[in-house]
Protein backbone atom coordinates (compact mmCIF):
# COMPACT_ATOMS: atom_id res chain seq x y z
CA UNK A 1 0.00 0.00 0.00
CA UNK A 2 0.93 3.53 -0.37
CA UNK A 3 0.34 4.16 3.22
CA UNK A 4 3.35 1.63 4.23
CA UNK A 5 5.85 4.20 3.68
CA UNK A 6 4.28 6.38 6.72
CA UNK A 7 4.68 3.07 8.78
CA UNK A 8 6.96 2.34 10.95
CA UNK A 9 9.55 -0.72 10.67
CA UNK A 10 9.54 -3.17 13.27
CA UNK A 11 12.22 -6.09 13.23
CA UNK A 12 11.92 -9.30 15.45
CA UNK A 13 14.70 -11.93 15.80
CA UNK A 14 16.01 -14.21 17.82
CA UNK A 15 19.27 -13.01 17.99
CA UNK A 16 21.20 -9.48 16.43
CA UNK A 17 24.49 -8.99 15.95
CA UNK A 18 25.87 -5.15 15.21
CA UNK A 19 29.36 -4.31 14.21
CA UNK A 20 30.22 -0.22 14.65
CA UNK A 21 32.90 -0.93 12.39
CA UNK A 22 31.52 -1.85 9.41
CA UNK A 23 27.86 -0.35 10.98
CA UNK A 24 26.00 -3.22 9.86
CA UNK A 25 23.03 -5.06 11.74
CA UNK A 26 22.71 -8.73 11.53
CA UNK A 27 19.60 -10.27 12.52
CA UNK A 28 18.91 -13.95 12.69
CA UNK A 29 16.72 -17.11 13.59
CA UNK A 30 13.13 -16.23 12.77
CA UNK A 31 13.16 -12.85 11.12
CA UNK A 32 9.84 -11.05 10.57
CA UNK A 33 10.23 -7.58 9.23
CA UNK A 34 7.17 -5.44 9.01
CA UNK A 35 6.50 -1.68 7.07
CA UNK A 36 2.52 -1.32 7.36
CA UNK A 37 1.19 -4.35 4.94
CA UNK A 38 4.60 -5.28 4.34
CA UNK A 39 5.68 -8.30 5.37
CA UNK A 40 8.87 -10.28 5.31
CA UNK A 41 9.66 -13.20 6.50
CA UNK A 42 13.23 -15.34 6.54
CA UNK A 43 16.31 -16.92 8.73
CA UNK A 44 18.96 -13.85 8.57
CA UNK A 45 18.76 -10.25 8.01
CA UNK A 46 21.21 -7.86 6.89
CA UNK A 47 20.26 -4.22 7.97
CA UNK A 48 22.68 -1.56 6.51
CA UNK A 49 22.56 2.05 7.39
CA UNK A 50 23.81 4.20 4.02
CA UNK A 51 25.26 7.45 5.05
CA UNK A 52 22.29 9.91 4.00
CA UNK A 53 20.63 7.79 6.80
CA UNK A 54 18.35 5.56 4.44
CA UNK A 55 18.42 1.93 5.11
CA UNK A 56 18.73 -1.10 2.61
CA UNK A 57 17.31 -4.91 4.54
CA UNK A 58 18.16 -7.96 2.72
CA UNK A 59 16.54 -11.13 4.13
CA UNK A 60 18.11 -14.64 3.25
CA UNK A 61 15.86 -17.91 3.92
CA UNK A 62 14.74 -21.66 2.42
CA UNK A 63 13.15 -19.64 0.81
CA UNK A 64 12.28 -15.98 2.56
CA UNK A 65 9.09 -14.80 1.80
CA UNK A 66 7.73 -11.39 1.36
CA UNK A 67 3.95 -10.36 1.08
CA UNK A 68 2.10 -7.21 0.79
CA UNK A 69 -0.89 -5.32 0.13
CA UNK A 70 -1.62 -3.66 -3.25
CA UNK A 71 -3.54 -0.34 -3.89
CA UNK A 72 -7.15 -1.18 -5.24
CA UNK A 73 -9.87 1.27 -6.81
CA UNK A 74 -12.11 -0.93 -5.90
CA UNK A 75 -13.74 -0.56 -2.37
CA UNK A 76 -14.02 -3.27 -0.58
CA UNK A 77 -11.47 -5.49 -3.05
CA UNK A 78 -8.35 -7.35 -1.39
CA UNK A 79 -5.13 -6.63 -3.63
CA UNK A 80 -2.07 -9.12 -2.68
CA UNK A 81 1.16 -9.44 -3.95
CA UNK A 82 3.24 -12.66 -2.35
CA UNK A 83 6.69 -13.56 -3.05
CA UNK A 84 9.27 -16.28 -2.49
CA UNK A 85 13.22 -16.14 -3.33
CA UNK A 86 16.45 -17.19 -1.47
CA UNK A 87 17.32 -13.62 -0.78
CA UNK A 88 15.36 -10.69 -1.10
CA UNK A 89 16.33 -7.42 -0.68
CA UNK A 90 14.08 -4.26 0.09
CA UNK A 91 15.24 -0.92 -0.22
CA UNK A 92 13.16 1.35 2.07
CA UNK A 93 14.16 4.57 0.13
CA UNK A 94 12.83 3.72 -3.45
CA UNK A 95 10.27 1.07 -2.19
CA UNK A 96 12.05 -1.85 -4.21
CA UNK A 97 11.70 -5.00 -3.57
CA UNK A 98 14.59 -7.86 -5.49
CA UNK A 99 13.98 -11.55 -4.84
CA UNK A 100 16.85 -13.56 -6.42
CA UNK A 101 17.53 -17.16 -6.49
CA UNK A 102 13.97 -19.48 -7.48
CA UNK A 103 12.24 -16.06 -7.22
CA UNK A 104 8.61 -16.07 -7.88
CA UNK A 105 5.31 -13.81 -7.35
CA UNK A 106 1.92 -14.29 -7.51
CA UNK A 107 -0.96 -11.86 -7.31
CA UNK A 108 -4.07 -12.07 -6.15
CA UNK A 109 -7.72 -10.61 -5.70
CA UNK A 110 -9.90 -11.49 -3.18
CA UNK A 111 -7.85 -14.64 -3.30
CA UNK A 112 -8.31 -15.29 -6.36
CA UNK A 113 -4.90 -15.85 -8.19
CA UNK A 114 -4.21 -13.71 -10.69
CA UNK A 115 -1.02 -13.85 -12.15
CA UNK A 116 2.03 -15.69 -11.45
CA UNK A 117 5.59 -15.24 -12.51
CA UNK A 118 9.28 -16.99 -11.59
CA UNK A 119 12.68 -16.23 -12.96
CA UNK A 120 16.21 -16.48 -11.60
CA UNK A 121 15.38 -12.23 -10.21
CA UNK A 122 12.29 -10.89 -10.18
CA UNK A 123 12.16 -6.56 -9.35
CA UNK A 124 9.05 -5.08 -8.34
CA UNK A 125 8.60 -1.90 -7.63
CA UNK A 126 5.99 -1.19 -5.19
CA UNK A 127 5.45 2.54 -6.25
CA UNK A 128 4.64 1.86 -10.05
CA UNK A 129 3.78 -1.70 -9.01
CA UNK A 130 6.42 -2.50 -12.53
CA UNK A 131 7.99 -5.68 -12.25
CA UNK A 132 11.22 -6.56 -14.35
CA UNK A 133 11.67 -10.47 -14.57
CA UNK A 134 15.12 -12.32 -15.22
CA UNK A 135 15.79 -15.80 -16.04
CA UNK A 136 19.63 -17.48 -16.11
CA UNK A 137 20.53 -17.08 -19.79
CA UNK A 138 22.66 -19.72 -21.73
CA UNK A 139 23.31 -22.88 -19.04
CA UNK A 140 21.58 -25.64 -20.35
CA UNK A 141 18.27 -26.38 -18.64
CA UNK A 142 19.05 -23.05 -16.87
CA UNK A 143 15.15 -21.40 -15.76
CA UNK A 144 13.63 -18.97 -18.45
CA UNK A 145 11.13 -16.51 -17.40
CA UNK A 146 7.67 -17.77 -16.84
CA UNK A 147 4.75 -16.00 -16.35
CA UNK A 148 0.88 -17.30 -15.85
CA UNK A 149 -2.02 -14.38 -16.10
CA UNK A 150 -5.63 -15.72 -15.46
CA UNK A 151 -7.82 -13.71 -18.12
CA UNK A 152 -10.52 -11.96 -16.26
CA UNK A 153 -13.49 -14.18 -15.87
CA UNK A 154 -16.48 -13.48 -18.36
CA UNK A 155 -18.69 -12.58 -15.54
CA UNK A 156 -16.48 -9.70 -14.53
CA UNK A 157 -16.79 -8.32 -18.35
CA UNK A 158 -19.03 -5.22 -18.15
CA UNK A 159 -22.70 -5.95 -20.17
CA UNK A 160 -22.73 -4.53 -23.88
CA UNK B 1 24.03 9.41 13.11
CA UNK B 2 24.44 6.42 14.86
CA UNK B 3 22.40 3.21 14.87
CA UNK B 4 20.81 2.67 18.14
CA UNK B 5 22.27 -0.49 18.61
CA UNK B 6 25.76 1.25 19.01
CA UNK B 7 24.86 3.09 22.69
CA UNK B 8 25.70 -0.39 23.98
CA UNK B 9 29.74 1.30 24.51
CA UNK B 10 28.19 4.41 26.46
CA UNK B 11 29.01 2.57 29.38
CA UNK B 12 32.20 1.12 27.80
CA UNK B 13 33.32 4.91 28.57
CA UNK B 14 33.26 4.74 32.00
CA UNK B 15 35.94 2.46 32.37
CA UNK B 16 38.62 5.04 32.95
CA UNK B 17 35.95 7.12 35.65
CA UNK B 18 35.98 3.30 37.22
CA UNK B 19 39.63 2.70 37.38
CA UNK B 20 40.31 6.22 38.52
CA UNK B 21 38.01 4.94 41.59
CA UNK B 22 39.35 2.38 42.03
CA UNK B 23 42.91 3.69 42.29
CA UNK B 24 41.57 6.22 45.08
CA UNK B 25 40.59 3.57 47.08
CA UNK B 26 43.32 1.59 46.68
CA UNK B 27 44.84 4.05 48.13
CA UNK B 28 42.98 4.47 50.98
CA UNK B 29 42.61 1.19 51.78
CA UNK B 30 46.79 0.81 52.16
CA UNK B 31 46.26 3.71 54.18
CA UNK B 32 44.14 1.90 56.51
CA UNK B 33 45.83 -0.90 56.59
CA UNK B 34 49.03 0.27 57.55
CA UNK B 35 47.38 1.52 60.72
CA UNK B 36 45.75 -1.14 61.57
CA UNK B 37 48.79 -3.58 61.19
CA UNK B 38 50.03 -1.42 64.49
CA UNK B 39 47.44 -2.76 66.14
CA UNK B 40 48.34 -6.15 65.93
CA UNK B 41 46.52 -9.42 65.39
CA UNK B 42 43.48 -7.64 67.65
CA UNK B 43 42.72 -5.14 65.20
CA UNK B 44 41.63 -8.38 62.75
CA UNK B 45 37.52 -7.55 61.92
CA UNK B 46 35.06 -10.39 60.73
CA UNK B 47 36.11 -10.30 56.92
CA UNK B 48 32.58 -9.88 55.88
CA UNK B 49 32.22 -6.75 57.37
CA UNK B 50 33.44 -3.89 55.67
CA UNK B 51 37.03 -2.87 56.87
CA UNK B 52 36.49 0.40 55.84
CA UNK B 53 33.95 2.57 53.95
CA UNK B 54 33.56 6.12 51.91
CA UNK B 55 30.97 8.37 52.50
CA UNK B 56 29.61 11.00 50.30
CA UNK B 57 32.36 11.20 47.94
CA UNK B 58 33.18 11.97 44.52
CA UNK B 59 36.52 10.81 42.13
CA UNK B 60 37.04 12.79 39.32
CA UNK B 61 39.22 12.01 36.11
CA UNK B 62 40.56 14.53 33.21
CA UNK B 63 41.94 13.11 30.25
CA UNK B 64 43.51 15.92 28.90
CA UNK B 65 44.80 14.21 25.98
CA UNK B 66 40.52 13.38 24.74
CA UNK B 67 39.35 16.51 26.54
CA UNK B 68 37.05 14.08 28.34
CA UNK B 69 35.85 14.66 32.27
CA UNK B 70 34.10 12.48 34.53
CA UNK B 71 33.01 11.90 37.98
CA UNK B 72 31.82 9.10 39.66
CA UNK B 73 29.34 10.32 42.97
CA UNK B 74 28.05 8.36 46.00
CA UNK B 75 26.63 8.47 49.33
CA UNK B 76 28.13 5.68 50.59
CA UNK B 77 30.67 3.10 49.60
CA UNK B 78 32.59 -0.08 51.78
CA UNK B 79 35.22 -2.42 50.99
CA UNK B 80 34.42 -5.81 51.93
CA UNK B 81 37.67 -7.71 52.41
CA UNK B 82 36.16 -11.17 52.08
CA UNK B 83 36.25 -11.54 48.14
CA UNK B 84 37.96 -8.29 47.84
CA UNK B 85 34.19 -6.10 47.27
CA UNK B 86 33.92 -2.61 46.83
CA UNK B 87 29.98 -2.17 47.26
CA UNK B 88 28.81 1.49 45.90
CA UNK B 89 25.40 2.67 46.95
CA UNK B 90 23.91 4.68 44.48
CA UNK B 91 26.75 5.38 42.13
CA UNK B 92 26.08 8.39 39.62
CA UNK B 93 28.70 8.08 36.72
CA UNK B 94 28.96 11.70 34.41
CA UNK B 95 31.46 11.99 31.46
CA UNK B 96 31.48 15.51 29.58
CA UNK B 97 33.59 15.22 25.97
CA UNK B 98 34.01 17.52 23.27
CA UNK B 99 31.08 18.96 21.11
CA UNK B 100 28.61 18.90 24.07
CA UNK B 101 28.37 15.16 24.45
CA UNK B 102 27.18 14.15 28.17
CA UNK B 103 27.08 10.51 29.30
CA UNK B 104 25.24 9.56 32.52
CA UNK B 105 24.74 6.76 34.27
CA UNK B 106 22.78 5.55 37.19
CA UNK B 107 22.53 2.70 39.20
CA UNK B 108 20.63 1.52 42.73
CA UNK B 109 23.65 -0.11 43.26
CA UNK B 110 27.21 -0.67 42.24
CA UNK B 111 29.89 -3.99 42.87
CA UNK B 112 33.57 -4.22 42.32
CA UNK B 113 35.03 -7.38 42.47
CA UNK B 114 38.69 -6.28 42.77
CA UNK B 115 40.55 -9.48 41.75
CA UNK B 116 38.14 -10.74 38.77
CA UNK B 117 38.18 -6.86 37.98
CA UNK B 118 34.69 -6.46 37.10
CA UNK B 119 32.12 -4.07 37.52
CA UNK B 120 28.50 -4.50 38.24
CA UNK B 121 25.93 -1.69 37.96
CA UNK B 122 22.46 -2.89 39.13
CA UNK B 123 18.83 -2.44 39.79
CA UNK B 124 17.25 0.45 38.29
CA UNK B 125 20.91 0.66 35.62
CA UNK B 126 19.80 4.32 33.40
CA UNK B 127 22.45 5.53 30.85
CA UNK B 128 21.45 8.74 29.11
CA UNK B 129 23.97 10.16 26.01
CA UNK B 130 23.09 13.73 24.83
CA UNK B 131 24.58 13.18 21.64
CA UNK B 132 24.12 15.62 18.27
CA UNK B 133 21.23 16.86 20.51
CA UNK B 134 19.66 13.31 20.74
CA UNK B 135 19.05 12.25 23.77
CA UNK B 136 19.43 8.54 23.89
CA UNK B 137 18.56 6.32 27.09
CA UNK B 138 19.87 2.89 27.97
CA UNK B 139 17.82 1.04 30.60
CA UNK B 140 18.06 -2.78 32.11
CA UNK B 141 18.42 -4.10 35.86
CA UNK B 142 21.90 -5.13 35.21
CA UNK B 143 25.16 -4.29 33.37
CA UNK B 144 28.42 -5.58 33.69
CA UNK B 145 31.32 -4.19 32.88
CA UNK B 146 34.40 -6.50 32.72
CA UNK B 147 37.69 -4.79 32.47
CA UNK B 148 40.02 -8.21 31.77
CA UNK B 149 37.67 -9.40 28.58
CA UNK B 150 36.94 -5.62 27.74
CA UNK B 151 33.29 -6.57 27.28
CA UNK B 152 30.16 -5.20 28.80
CA UNK B 153 27.26 -7.27 28.84
CA UNK B 154 23.87 -8.33 30.23
CA UNK B 155 21.87 -11.24 30.47
CA UNK B 156 18.77 -9.04 31.95
CA UNK B 157 16.15 -7.08 29.82
CA UNK B 158 17.48 -3.90 27.84
CA UNK B 159 15.92 -1.59 26.18
CA UNK B 160 17.63 1.15 23.97
CA UNK B 161 15.26 3.87 22.94
CA UNK B 162 15.57 7.24 21.06
CA UNK B 163 13.20 9.96 19.03
CA UNK B 164 11.98 7.66 16.52
CA UNK B 165 13.75 3.97 17.34
CA UNK B 166 13.85 1.53 19.94
CA UNK B 167 15.57 -1.55 20.40
CA UNK B 168 14.88 -4.37 22.82
CA UNK B 169 16.44 -7.38 23.95
CA UNK B 170 16.75 -10.33 27.05
CA UNK B 171 20.68 -9.81 26.55
CA UNK B 172 23.19 -8.18 25.14
CA UNK B 173 27.05 -8.27 24.89
CA UNK B 174 29.45 -5.66 23.72
CA UNK B 175 32.97 -6.38 22.22
CA UNK B 176 35.22 -3.11 23.24
CA UNK B 177 37.92 -4.44 21.16
CA UNK B 178 36.13 -5.80 18.13
CA UNK B 179 33.32 -2.92 18.32
CA UNK B 180 30.74 -5.93 18.14
CA UNK B 181 27.61 -6.14 19.96
CA UNK B 182 25.72 -9.63 20.20
CA UNK B 183 22.14 -9.42 21.32
CA UNK B 184 19.90 -12.25 21.62
CA UNK B 185 16.33 -13.63 22.99
CA UNK B 186 13.42 -12.25 21.62
CA UNK B 187 15.45 -8.64 19.80
CA UNK B 188 12.88 -6.35 18.74
CA UNK B 189 13.78 -3.33 17.06
CA UNK B 190 11.47 -0.44 15.73
CA UNK B 191 12.03 2.32 13.28
CA UNK B 192 9.54 5.22 13.21
CA UNK B 193 8.73 6.06 9.71
CA UNK B 194 10.26 9.18 8.27
CA UNK B 195 8.09 12.48 8.53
Amino acid sequence: LQSDKQQPTTIDANQMTYNEKSNVNVFSGNVLLTRGSLVIRGDKLTLTERSDGTQFAKVEGKPARFKQQRDSETPGEVLLINGTGNSIEFDGDKSIVTLTGGASIQKSTNGQLTESISGNKITYEQNTEFLNVLGTPGKTGGSRVQAVIKPKTQASEPAN
Amino acid sequence: MRPISAFFNLISQFIPLLLTFLMAAASYWFAVQSELSLFGTQGKADPTTSDYYLRNFSVQSHNLAENKYSIIRSEFAEHIPQGNVWNIEKPELEQFEPANVMVKANADKGVYLLDEDQIFLKENVIVNSNNEGLTTTLTSDEMKVDNITNEISTDKKVLVVRPGQRFEALGATLNNDTGELTAQGSVKFRLEAKQ
